[in-house]
């Protein structure tokens, strides 16, 4: 990812990881990119940020987002509000509202 | 609000509704299986391979052969002989991987170079006797009764698993036989 | 003089065992074996009336005897190990949730692709059955494309009741609380839950003391 795209996605992350409902954010990203961030974040002991994958696209980015939800409320409805909550953050940063962004349900715990 | 099912039920579940639930990705009752099979299955791998390291690296291979072909193992409740089955292909896999590097000569007993000799002092049991005569037999002479006497092969199995004629795994057996016979009679 | 059979004769001195055709009236230690195996049946008199077949007979007796428990032996004079193999064995799978198919929720946005992924729908069916008092969930399969909107869908569990509950009844919680979690949380269009109750097992301690209301 270029460092926009890496910035943004530990924007999304963070802004993931604070919506109602979201128990865990998994990385989203291709297998080795994970293998070799989680190599450096291992040297470096620190948490991963960027598990939102953005990717760019001539169009602009297009997003996906995979998470743990909590069994307490609606996983579909947890599912939504993170969709919106991404959307929001998206359009405040001044990118399209039709920027496509995918959120994956992996848990319901 | 539903809760999560205590653990102890699931140590105490039949096999094939571990087996179910570990095919849909219940990594604990996962779990629970290698527990309960894995020990069996490891003394098995010891019994062909007569080599602990070797059976560890088994052990592990065939778990995560189970793993991933669990989803397809259409009644749970074989899942204990799917297992054997599953690491005695592994075990026969290491054995033939030997085999091309070293020729093993039938008629000669093959003892294996990390073992010493038996000592009579270390028989404390027909068990013991038992397994001080396997380690003397040659390979596949050790492989066709392990197989027959524990795994339960059918002869025509056991012939597709180590590559030779049915008539030629009667010959071995009847040779292993003769030979384990002759040594647990000396112990009586 | 040296009698094979005396028990004061030193196990040194006993003659081997004589397993050849010559010594076993013509036939053969692998002939004995099917014998053995057939439960000496049809009977053969002339190996029944062999003093030596029978002698051999004994011997493969014994042997597969041992050999029957061998392994059980094994696991018990195993030295107790400690829990490593199992972390190992563990850690080296890549245990992915076994995911399958994305089950999606509907969006008004053509950009919005919202899902649910079958492992994580499995894992409620199997958390909202356990929740039933004396059953413990096993296989879930669906039936019908859970990966189209609106598609009528089945599901069929199979589970293991506890002895001494009626089955019928739980069943029928089990199949009110899956409905109840696939409202909940998907937004899959549930034509049938089937549960097909396929072991009975004893209440262990937990489960007797939820039943006695202990807990």
């Amino acid at each position: 990812m270029t460092s926009d795209a890496a910035e943004l996605s530990e924007r999304l992350t963070r802004t993931v990881r604070a919506v109602p409902g979201v128990t865990d954010v998994y990385d989203a990203g291709p297998t080795i990119a994970r293998m070799a961030a989680a190599t450096v974040n291992a040297a470096l002991r620190r948490e991963p940020t960027g598990l939102v994958r953005v990717a760019g696209g001539s169009a602009g980015p297009s997003v996906a987002v995979h998470i743990a939800v909590s069994e307490a409320g609606s996983a579909a409805e947890t599912c939504r509000h993170v969709y919106d909550a991404v959307l929001a953050q998206l359009i405040s940063d001044g990118y399209p509202d039709t920027t496509p962004v995918k959120v994956t349900v992996g848990r319901i715990s | 609000m539903t809760t999560a099912a205590p653990v102890r039920p699931l140590e105490n579940a039949h096999d094939r509704t571990l087996a179910g639930r570990a095919a849909d990705g219940d990594v604990r009752a996962f779990e629970v299986l290698v527990r309960r099979y894995g020990p069996l299955m490891r003394a098995y791998a010891v019994r062909i391979l007569q080599s602990n390291d070797e059976s560890d690296d088994v052990l592990q291979e065939s778990f995560i052969v189970a793993w991933r072909q669990l989803p397809d193992l259409d009644d749970g409740g074989v899942v204990k002989s799917w297992l054997m089955r599953i690491v005695s292909r592994k075990c026969l896999d290491r054995i033939r991987a030997r085999r091309e590097h070293v020729d093993i000569d039938d008629v000669q007993p093959a003892a294996p170079a990390s073992q010493s000799p038996p000592r009579l002092a270390e028989v404390h049991s027909t068990y013991d006797a038992l397994g001080v005569a396997l380690r003397t037999l040659p390979e596949n002479q050790r492989e066709c009764w392990v197989l027959r006497e524990i795994a339960e092969y059918s002869y025509e199995d056991i012939g597709e698993a180590i590559g030779v004629p049915a008539s030629t795994v009667r010959g071995l057996l009847a040779r292993a036989r003769k030979n384990l016979i002759h040594q647990m009679e000396v112990w009586r | 003089m040296t009698n094979p059979q005396d028990p004061a004769t030193p196990a040194s001195d006993r003659a081997v065992l004589a397993l050849e055709p010559g010594d076993l009236s013509g036939h053969t230690i692998d002939e004995l074996s099917d014998y053995l195996d057939a439960g000496r049946l049809p009977a053969n008199p002339s190996i029944d009336q062999s003093a030596s077949c029978q002698l051999a007979l004994d011997a493969l007796a014994r042997l597969r005897e041992v050999a029957r428990t061998l392994l059980d032996v094994d696991v018990r004079n195993a030295p107790a190990a400690d829990d490593n193999w199992v972390h190992r064995i563990l850690d080296n799978i890549g245990l992915e949730a076994r995911a399958g198919r994305d089950i999606p929720l509907r969006h008004p946005a053509p950009s919005a692709e919202l899902v649910l992924t079958e492992g994580a729908v499995r894992g409620i069916i199997r958390t909202a059955g356990d929740s039933i008092d004396g059953i413990l969930i096993g296989r879930c399969r669906f039936s019908g494309d859970v990966s189209v909107p609106g598609e009528p869908i089945s599901v069929s569990v199979e589970a293991s009741a506890v002895w001494g509950k009626p089955i019928m009844a739980a069943a029928d919680r089990v199949r009110q609380a899956i409905h109840r979690e696939l409202q909940t949380h998907t937004e899959l269009n549930v034509t049938d839950i089937d549960v097909t109750v396929h072991d009975i097992h004893m209440a262990d301690d937990a489960e007797a003391d939820d039943q006695a209301g202990v807990r």
